[in-house]
């Protein structure tokens, strides 16, 4: 099972809830209906999180069932996190670095989207310009990929 | 391929708070694998397609947004979390996340209004 000895940190993306994590698990794709609507996506990436803590602001949390609830940014809305007795679960998309925690395998077949073993081969959509420039126009009130002493920064609420 | 824009979709977030309902789609589903998508969904991607505002329709409550960039703003579930849509704020249209609709996956019509 892949570990990782040093802590790894993530957040939602206006920086209002972040967290650190010192042990991860196992990472998976969640082919269920219920990981698609609370992510919004056609999975939910979720990794198996020892001995974690949220170092800023805590997550909101919605019971999804009787057994499971959702933790969430309220400020943003970024999905963060998936809880059962069994523990905690993080998403892969809100670690600073979602490398860490690449999935190892899938989990709940029965509701996998039909076209999903085509989306890596899709076509990329050509550059025309106009999308290059305004990606480079940007200016992003997303939080650092790495932790902060202060958010927002002073000047911005 | 579906004829997107003669149909009707109807979606929302996990809990239920917030419904929408578009009538007729762009042509244009996509996943965008950039990081402000990755990290404002939790995700290792956003699947996202267009909606022309003049056709979409909150039916039950309302999103709340954050403004993700100067000119972004996305809209996500306040009770559960679920994130809704990507919104240029000087677009004409909304794009949806697209797993908040089982209609909307496949891209598939649900109704034909047309």
């Amino acid at each position: 099972m892949p570990q990782s000895s040093d802590a790894q940190t993530g957040g939602c993306q206006c920086g209002a809830v972040r967290f650190r994590v010192r042990l991860l698990g196992r990472g998976s794709i969640c082919h269920c209906r219920m990981c698609q609507k609370a992510f919004g996506g056609f999975f939910g990436p979720l990794v198996t999180a020892h001995d974690a803590s949220w170092t800023r602001g805590e997550p909101k949390w919605f019971q999804s069932s009787n057994s499971a609830r959702r933790g969430f940014c309220g400020e943003c809305g970024t999905p963060l996190a998936y809880e059962t007795k069994f523990g905690l679960e993080l998403a892969i998309g809100a670690f600073d670095d979602p490398e860490v925690a690449a999935p190892k395998i899938q989990v709940n077949p029965a509701d996998k989207v039909s076209f999903f073993e085509g989306l890596t081969s899709l076509p990329w959509r050509e550059d025309d310009g106009q999308w290059r420039d305004f990606m480079a126009g940007i200016h992003s009130n997303q939080h650092p990929d790495h932790d902060t002493a202060d958010w927002p920064p002073s000047g911005r609420s | 391929m579906d004829d997107y824009q003669n149909c009707e979709y109807s979606g929302g977030c996990q809990c239920g708070a917030v419904r929408f309902h578009a009538r007729g789609l762009r042509d244009n589903p996509h996943i965008c694998w950039c990081r402000m998508c990755q990290k404002a969904t939790g995700n290792l991607g956003a699947p996202l397609v267009g909606v022309f505002d003049t056709d979409l329709t909150w039916t039950r409550g309302k999103p709340s947004v954050f403004r993700s960039s100067e000119k972004v703003e996305r809209g996500f579930c306040a009770a559960c979390g679920t994130p809704l849509f990507y919104h240029h704020v000087e677009g004409k249209h909304h794009s949806l996340l697209s797993a908040a609709s089982t209609s909307l996956m496949p891209f598939r019509c649900s109704t034909r209004w047309a």
